[in-house]
């Protein structure tokens, strides 16, 4: 069982109304599963899941990324920094 | 080997720090990129905005992005502030000072830096525009 801290920022806080979560997520999940997963969790996901990356560990994760026990993941809408 | 500085700041940015950090005597050229929050958008007036940042991962992606600067162009120093919080209009939200023997260089890798900003950092815009707020829809995240 993967145990992670998932972080949502932007919209998708605004969506799942909190920070931050602990989830389990199965053994030796990918990325796109525990994204499939957060949107079954939380179905206000759903309109913008198309959109979503993640990060783990502060990285950006591509969609096959193994996630651990104990890892981080970051919920991350399209961005907008400058 | 060149000389780096970032940081996410909840205070306010001086853009004349940035371009001090980044003197040498071995520079001929300094750019200095100043990002401001302006006034307008296209959903009218905006009152202000604010940054929401995963700051730890904004960060370390700040260092990999100067990183990159150093090993494609031969600049001497690179600073990189962006701003989170609440800002008001006019406020700087981001500043890019790049020092380099030639200006070329320095102009290149100013550019680079400041696209690079806008499309690699884990930072977020709500701008308040008629007493409502709304994120400015962006553009996913680059590696």
């Amino acid at each position: 069982m993967a145990r992670v801290k998932v972080i949502y920022f932007a919209g998708a806080r605004d969506i799942v109304e909190k920070q931050a979560e602990f989830i389990e997520a199965g053994a030796n999940p990918t990325a796109t599963a525990v994204l499939q997963l957060l949107v079954s969790l939380h179905p206000g996901l759903k309109p913008m899941a198309r959109s979503l990356r993640l990060s783990v560990n502060q990285e950006i994760a591509e969609p096959g990324h193994r996630i651990k026990d104990g890892d981080e993941v970051g919920v991350l809408p399209p961005v907008a920094g400058g | 080997m060149a000389r780096v500085r970032s940081a996410l700041t909840r205070k306010r940015i001086n853009p004349s720090n940035a371009m001090r950090e980044v003197g040498d005597p071995a520079a001929g050229g300094t750019v200095v990129f100043v990002g401001t929050i302006r006034n307008r958008s296209e959903f009218g007036r905006v009152d202000g905005l604010e940054y929401q940042a995963y700051k730890k991962m904004a960060e370390k992606r700040m260092k990999v992005i100067a990183a990159e600067v150093t090993k494609k162009w031969p600049v001497k120093k690179v600073s990189m502030y962006h701003r989170e919080g609440r800002l008001g209009i006019g406020e700087v939200s981001v500043v890019v000072a790049v020092s380099s023997t030639h200006r070329a260089e320095a102009f290149e890798a100013c550019r680079y830096a400041i696209d690079r900003i806008k499309t690699g950092l884990p930072l977020w815009k709500r701008e308040r525009v008629r007493g409502t707020g709304r994120w400015v829809e962006g553009k996913p995240i680059r590696a």
